[in-house]
């Protein structure tokens, strides 16, 4: 008797069942999205003992034939695509045709289903893949009832490698809450055990939906943002960096509405938020992306969960860059209020200023970049800002510049490798406009802030115009402006390099060696200040390294920058290794806490740290300045209640 | 043990020994301990922390034998407030020190308790033992010390290389940009090859001893792991670094196209000069009959210099880190160096052009 023997059938469908179903939660998952595909408005679950006992899904959807009925419990029978090309077009959360079949397999269940046009539905009860001859009539609301019972009874495996009960009941709650935020028209009601857990029925958005889930505070918290172009359509909603937890990769992710996980998204989030929080905290954010099916490949995995995108850089950027300018608007609203006032007055003022702007230009000019000496914080500058406009059109021109760059870099970005993805021609929708409207005041802002003091020993006190009190960490805002300065100058000058005397090798296994058989990453690098060659078959050498690096460290950092150049994903291309190294020479070069400052340096020091890029936090996340409002001080002295 | 001494017989025994002692924390309580110990019918004072263990001996009038050991610091502080002779008696862990009308009783500890010590014997005849003259090392020291790397990574480029072959010993340093390479004749020929790293810290130390002693002959001999030095009676021992230096002769260039001839104090003036814009890089472009040396920093400013050299090869640029340049210059009196390059990114020799390559340093360029 031969070795290998063909499974049984039962077996074959037992193991593939275990698949796509490992749990009650992926088997409820599976279920309530089949409703969704059938356009249920309202949706019921009901579980005892977290689903092993029975299952109660029932929804208002279109409904199933008598015929359907028997189809529906079939392996690989499924209504949403016919052939394979189909699957780039799906926006149904099933095509598998797995689910049903499979639950049925490992259960014993009862399905109930009536359309619209019967006034009777059908009800077919199945015992562990063993279908009915016959299905009998059912008085019913129209819709479909699926009733599982004994989940896993013929599969002790699974049942054996279940958690505790909370967690299993945890991990429903956390799909249906999920599935919830995405489907913000559907009503959610989850019962576990007799008691209702969830009922979620608001309509009004997906802010209400996260509201009502997560609660007000955390609503309260989150700011909106949205990046738009032809290909693809990003919009959610993200912490601000005062918002503070410790869980992390907290992040809801949907691509199309459904739930996903996509390593290189979330990597985008932190990457977003690694200047503006410290070390151990890390954010929540609901993100939702929209784009056409054949940007990105699902059908990955059976439960669908990972996704594969087309093009990972272009995601990562627009992903990154979004969530960081938004962040950044956040805190300059936060700092420094009065915003739409001001705005306004502009806008009434346009013509004046156009004329002005010209007559600020030619002094600009001729004072030959005297400008920044002005006293910004004389009582006639305080009020009367307009003279000063020229500083913030200098400013929004280097703004739009950078913004079309970023433009320009999407562009040459292949989404597709035919076709190329016109983002120049993007609209920016409202991410830009917002964002341009505060660039064009935070110049002018930071002309609002009258030094008062100083705190002993680290803090600058000012205020702004709306009476603010803002006390800024001498050190941080200093180490702000260091570090922007050398990040500037590394990458503006020619990077010097240091040659080594004794080479050093890097011997790299084969399955990487391979990422840099291409000559050209070797050149790209050269302007780095890393001077490689491979050596060998896998051995790449080591001629010389920037001149910043420390000795010790040219392993690593040029492992980090191969890395970089071969995934083409890191924004900044500069190494970790060396942006730390810029971060401790810009700490060791910047005034140390305790340093007491005259009112001049401190004018100095605030000024300086507006033209900076994110003026708010320091390199390392700390925030630079944080503020107490008027209101809130007349609220603790009882002036107002 | 009861012995009688001058307080500046012990103290200038004391400062020759007690380093190791008093150098750093150590867990074993006893290495802070000096060693008083009867030998060969002298009285030796011993000090370790079982990296470098020095002796030396003591004038002193021995009046009852036996060994002890006794707190190297409070030992120092005591015979510092001293002014006359000193009487240093133990009973049993106890020591009674006592000038004029004081007595100081302190806690010391068997000497039998001390950390078994190298062998320091030395046979001033034997046949794998070198000598040189004291100065002669001390400046072979200084041409190298200051190309020795610091990184902690690559602990073999931590020390010197000490190299015996024949009838030359030759040291070595290099943090991985420069290398400086010394060698000097013996007088007498040894048969044994030599190879081993001296860490910087044994180094710097041994130059302070070596600078407080009169005598002129400096003895070292070697095994494996450990070098010793004697110089008068005084003996110094260390560990050295295990593992083996990079093949530096490699790294040598033959074969180089260029040589120009330069004064040494124009030269190093050019590029300290230069060095005041630019602390990293500095540019020299080499004309007929002219050295052009010239640095930019953005936002500080630049400087350009302009020397008068013999040189009518093709006009050439390279870049060198103005340390490396006046590390080397500093580390010599000659009037004149040679200056020998290939292209500007290979290394050059810089060397002083009588000195026929006793001493050479080879340095990496900046690449521009």
């Amino acid at each position: 008797m031969s070795k290998i023997k063909l499974l049984n059938l039962d077996t074959i469908e037992k193991i593939a069942a275990g698949e796509v179903i490992d749990r009650p939660e992926a088997c409820i998952k599976e279920m309530v999205e089949n409703s969704i595909d059938a356009g249920a408005k309202n949706i019921t679950i009901e579980i005892e003992n977290m689903g092993l006992s029975s299952i109660k899904i029932i929804d208002d959807g279109i409904g199933l034939d008598k015929d359907d009925l028997f189809m529906a419990t079939k392996l690989h029978a499924t209504s949403k695509i016919s052939k394979i090309e189909d699957l780039e077009k799906i926006n149904t959360f099933g095509f598998r045709g797995e689910a049903l079949a499979s639950i049925a397999r490992i259960s014993n269940m009862e399905i109930r289903s009536r359309v619209l046009k019967n006034d009777f539905g059908y009800k077919l009860k199945i015992k562990a893949g063993n279908i009915d001859k016959d299905a009998e009539k059912q008085g019913m609301p129209f819709g479909t009832q699926i009733f599982i019972k004994d989940l896993f009874f013929n599969v002790p495996a699974r049942k054996k490698f279940l958690r505790s009960k909370n967690v299993e009941n945890s991990k429903i709650i956390d799909t249906i809450e999920k599935i919830a935020i995405s489907y913000d028209e559907i009503n959610f009601i989850l019962k576990i055990d007799g008691k209702i857990k969830l009922n979620i029925f608001s309509k009004e958005g997906k802010l209400f939906r996260i509201k009502e889930i997560f609660g007000k505070e955390l609503g309260n918290e989150l700011l909106p943002f949205e990046f738009q172009n032809e290909s693809f359509h990003i919009f959610g909603y993200t912490s601000t960096s005062e918002y503070r937890s410790s869980k992390k990769n907290n992040y809801y992710v949907f691509v199309n509405k459904r739930i996903i996980n996509s390593k290189i998204i979330n990597i985008a989030i932190n990457n977003a938020y690694k200047e503006s929080l410290v070390g151990a905290f890390c954010p929540i954010t609901f993100l939702f992306l929209e784009m056409s099916g054949e940007y990105f490949d699902c059908n990955i995995h059976p439960r669908k969960l990972d996704v594969r995108f087309m093009n990972e850089a272009a995601i990562f950027s627009i992903v990154s860059e979004t969530i960081k300018n938004t962040l950044r608007n956040n805190d300059i609203q936060n700092v420094i209020e009065n915003t739409v006032k001001i705005a306004e007055e502009r806008e009434n003022n346009n013509q004046n200023i156009e004329e002005i702007d010209e007559k600020q230009k030619y002094i600009t000019n001729k004072n030959n970049n005297k400008n920044l000496k002005l006293d910004i914080f004389s009582e006639r500058n305080f009020k009367n800002y307009k003279t000063k406009i020229y500083f913030s059109n200098e400013y929004r021109e280097k703004y739009l510049k950078s913004w079309q760059n970023l433009n320009a870099m999407f562009s040459n970005v292949d989404l597709k490798k035919e076709e190329k993805l016109k983002i120049s021609e993007t609209k920016i929708i409202e991410t830009k406009n917002i964002k341009n409207e505060f660039l064009f005041e935070e110049k002018e802002k930071k002309e609002f802030l009258k030094v008062i003091g100083f705190f002993p020993e680290k803090y600058i006190l000012a205020y702004n115009k709306s009476n603010d009190l803002i006390l800024i960490d001498e050190h941080a805002a200093d180490e702000r402006i260091n570090y922007e300065k050398l990040l500037d100058d590394f990458k503006n000058q020619k990077i010097l390099s240091k040659g080594l005397l004794f080479p050093l090798e890097i011997e790299m296994p084969f399955s990487i060696m391979d990422k840099y058989k291409n000559l050209d990453i070797y050149k790209k690098v050269e302007s780095f200040g890393y001077f490689l060659e491979p050596f060998g078959k896998n051995i790449i050498k080591i001629n010389a390294v920037p001149n910043i690096l420390d000795s010790g460290k040219e392993k690593e950092a040029t492992l980090e920058i191969l890395e970089i150049f071969s995934d083409n994903i890191n924004f900044d291309k500069i190494p970790n290794v060396i942006i730390e190294k810029i971060m401790m020479i810009s700490c060791k070069n910047s005034i140390k806490a305790k340093t007491i400052l005259s009112k001049e340096e401190m004018e100095n020091l605030i000024k300086k740290l507006f033209l900076t890029k994110n003026p708010y936090h320091c390199p390392h996340g700390r925030p630079t300045m944080i503020s107490f409002s008027q209101k809130e001080m007349d609220k603790k002295f009882f002036r107002i209640i | 043990m009861h012995i009688k001494c001058s307080k500046k017989d012990l103290m200038n025994s004391l400062s020759m020994c007690s380093m190791p002692a008093i150098s750093n924390i150590n867990n074993n309580p006893i290495i802070n301990n000096l060693l008083f110990l009867f030998d060969n019918e002298k009285l030796n004072l011993i000090s370790t922390n079982l990296e470098i263990t020095i002796k030396t001996d003591i004038k002193a009038e021995i009046i009852e034998k036996g060994n002890i050991t006794i707190p190297a610091k409070k030992l120092i502080d005591i015979t510092k407030e001293a002014d006359e002779n000193i009487d240093i008696i133990s009973n049993e862990n106890k020591v009674n020190i006592k000038f004029g009308n004081s007595r100081f009783s302190i806690l010391g500890m068997s000497s039998d308790d001390y950390p078994s010590l190298p062998n320091l014997e030395l046979k001033e005849d034997d046949s794998d033992i070198i000598f040189l003259e004291k100065n002669i090392f001390i400046q072979m020291i200084k041409k190298t010390i200051y190309a020795v790397s610091t990184d902690r990574d690559r602990f073999v480029l931590n020390g010197i290389l000490l190299k015996i072959e024949n009838k030359t010993l030759t040291l070595v340093s290099t943090d991985g940009k420069r290398l400086c390479v010394v060698s000097s004749e013996l007088e007498k020929e040894t048969t044994n090859f030599i190879e081993i790293i001296i860490p910087t810290k044994t180094i710097n130390e041994l130059l302070k001893i070596l600078d407080k002693i009169n005598s002129n002959i400096l003895y070292i001999k070697t095994n494996d792991n450990q070098v010793l030095f004697k110089l008068g009676d005084t003996i110094f021992i260390s560990k050295v670094v295990d593992g083996k230096f990079p093949n530096y002769k490699q790294v040598i260039p033959n074969n180089l196209t260029k040589k120009v001839i330069l004064s040494r104090l124009e030269f190093l003036s050019a590029t300290k000069r230069a060095s005041i814009i630019n602390l990293d890089s500095i540019k020299y472009l080499f004309n007929e009959n002219k050295l052009i040396v010239s640095a930019i920093s953005p936002g500080v400013g630049e400087i350009e210099d302009e020397l008068k050299i013999d040189y009518t090869q093709e006009n050439f640029e390279i870049a060198y880190n103005p340390r490396y340049i006046m590390d080397f210059l500093e580390s010599i009196d000659d009037e004149k160096i040679s200056l020998e390059l290939d292209t500007s990114f290979n290394p050059c020799i810089i060397k002083p052009l009588k000195d026929d390559n006793n001493y050479i340093c080879v340095i990496m360029p900046m690449r521009i």
